[in-house]
């Protein structure tokens, strides 16, 4: 079986909880990281003896000379992508009147266009594999958030571009969902002083701040055939923050 | 690799165009022009690509579907494409 799973953004907390969620359960798994090898060598150590294989690219979503190239080695290795999941993104937080068109660009090319570039070299092979394609978007892309107009943008494209392209592709049994996690832990929050993050966990309906397993659980959900009659959604991780 | 016969082939493209219009199976002549005739829009262009690749293995880049009008185009296309496969 030369079957894997594509997880764009593998070395962050989350992706390396999707990779182990994944292949943990034996699904094999090709993954693309930027910048963060030790990730890569975690992975590598974690893997061994594991039911499902693992392949680490590193690539720069922002350059569609990388796409490219990972695409002619999917194709070259006869590889069959049955998932996308989309999980690479950064943030530059900024007031707006203090954002400039850099600023927000910077942001959009990597979580929002660099999906874009993916999907589009490989959706003709997702759709023919009947596969599933799943957008890791967040709570921020729902509701607005001070400082985040250019993450909040991008994360809200991300919900955009997973309802158009479901209802494009649906009749040849491709499906696209989202995910939005609200608070999860990871370096980004390590940013917020404890003080906040004390009121934060508060308005948590839940009363905890999400694991970054939270978000592979509901990745592994959205790509399995457990999910087969959903597409175009968007479900929420938050531990209930947006019902507030 | 799938056979290369054309009226098996035809069959075949016949009865994938039946599925995506979702209309009784026509057996179309090789002349037959796929938007004029037989009335297949974009998301039908879309599904045709997708399933001539599961059922053939051939792919048709974007591009070359704009030089395809007829079902003998398509057939032609997809001969020189499992030609060079082999």
């Amino acid at each position: 079986m030369n079957d894997y799973d594509l997880i764009i953004g593998g070395s962050s907390e989350i992706g390396l909880s999707i990779i182990k969620k994944l292949a943990g359960n034996g699904r094999n798994v090709l993954y693309t990281y930027h910048h963060n090898a030790s990730a890569v060598t975690e992975i590598e150590a974690w893997a061994d003896g594991k039911p499902g294989r693992t392949i680490a690219i590193k690539i720069d979503i922002r350059s569609a000379q990388d796409v490219e190239c990972l695409v002619s080695y999917i194709a070259s290795k006869k590889i069959r992508i049955s998932s996308l999941v989309y999980n690479t993104g950064l943030t530059n937080d900024k007031l707006f009147r203090m954002m400039s068109e850099e600023d927000f660009n910077s942001v959009m090319d990597v979580n929002l266009y660099g999906c874009f570039r993916i999907c589009k070299a490989l959706i003709d092979n997702l759709a023919v594999q009947r596969g599933s394609i799943v957008f890791i978007s967040s709570v921020s892309g729902m509701t607005g958030k001070i400082g985040q107009v250019n993450y909040s943008c991008s994360k809200a494209g991300l919900i955009a571009l997973c309802r158009n392209l479901a209802l494009e592709y649906a009749s040849v049994g491709l499906r696209v969902n989202c995910i939005a996690p609200g608070f999860i832990k990871t370096k980004m929050l390590d940013k917020i002083p404890e003080e906040n993050m004390k009121i934060m966990k508060k308005n948590i309906p839940l009363k905890r701040i999400g694991s970054p397993s939270d978000v592979a659980n509901a990745v592994y959900f959205l790509i399995s055939e457990e999910s087969s009659y959903m597409t175009g959604q968007t479900l929420i991780v938050d531990g209930g923050l947006l019902m507030r | 690799m799938k056979t290369t016969n054309r009226e098996t082939d035809r069959n075949e493209i016949s009865s994938i165009i039946a599925e995506i219009l979702e209309e009784e199976f026509v057996l179309f002549e090789e002349n037959a022009k796929l938007v004029e005739d037989i009335g297949l829009d974009s998301m039908g262009f879309l599904e045709l690509a997708i399933q001539i690749q599961r059922s053939f293995g051939t792919i048709i880049p974007n591009e070359e579907w704009k030089s395809i009008i007829t079902i003998q185009d398509l057939l032609d296309t997809i001969e020189k494409k499992q030609q060079k496969d082999e």
